[in-house]
């Protein structure tokens, strides 16, 4: 079973090579697409996964989509981006408690860095971070997901 | 065991105060500035001993004369959780730190 899976990983930079593989042992291309879903699952997280990023970037589009910044409107923005992440969050209806957080600056060549640390369970707890841009302003949101 | 809004400002500010200060705005320290910034309040949290999961949340802006606008909203127990923003300024920089806390 090891060997398969190195042989194919060492292909897997070659297309071609991976294609005739693939139609000669359909047992091999289960347990590679097992691999790869599970290096996608860790790259995104424990608990929070995709639905959570993709609720985030829909929620931006809607909110800011091709708007240029405008002092005025920012305030209306951000909460309209926090409330729809929020409405969409808790529409998959799993067992969390959600806190998201959205960050709009202007594009004027300041200088912005953003941390968070978390004291919560490694196990249950996870967070997504999504930087969103266009011509006139950046977008930063977080999303924490805290089991109940 | 309630979530002291007060004694968690003073905490951040705390932490905000010995690690930036009076420093003017460095693109090669603000990485470790921020970093600082949130394990302090994290350890100093953690320091009180309450039934607590914590998020702490820190922005240091350049000023530049820039528009930066930060919101947040929360499905949680009004009962048990709550957070505390605290917004910190010296000459050169904006500091704007969140602590979220959620009762276990």
């Amino acid at each position: 079973m090891y060997a398969s899976i190195f042989s194919l990983s060492r292909t897997w930079f070659h297309p071609r090579s991976v294609c005739v593989e693939f139609a000669c042992s359909p047992r091999v291309l289960s347990l590679v697409f097992f691999f790869l879903v599970n290096v996608f699952l860790l790259h995104c997280g424990p608990r929070v996964l995709c639905p959570h990023r993709v609720c985030v970037l829909q929620s931006v589009d809607a909110a800011i989509g091709g708007s240029t910044y405008q002092h005025s409107r920012v305030n209306q923005w951000s909460s309209s981006v926090v409330e729809n992440c929020l409405g969409q969050l808790t529409k998959l209806g799993k067992p969390f408690k959600y806190i998201v957080t959205c960050i709009i600056m202007q594009k004027n060549g300041a200088g912005l860095q953003t941390a968070t640390s978390c004291f919560w369970d490694n196990t249950t707890d996870g967070s997504c971070t999504v930087r969103w841009e266009n011509k006139s302003m950046y977008c930063i949101v977080s999303v924490f997901g805290l089991a109940i | 065991t309630a979530f002291v809004v007060e004694d968690i400002s003073n905490i951040i500010k705390e932490a905000v105060d010995t690690t930036i200060g009076s420093s003017p705005f460095q693109t090669a320290r603000v990485n470790a500035w921020t970093s600082a910034v949130v394990e302090t309040c994290l350890s100093q949290l953690a320091k009180l001993g309450k039934p607590f999961k914590y998020i702490v949340t820190c922005i240091v802006m350049q000023k530049n004369g820039a528009g930066l606008h930060a919101a947040s909203s929360c499905f949680w127990d009004n009962t048990t959780d709550g957070s505390c923003t605290l917004r910190w300024e010296n000459k050169t920089t904006y500091c704007i730190v969140s602590v979220f806390g959620l009762g276990l």
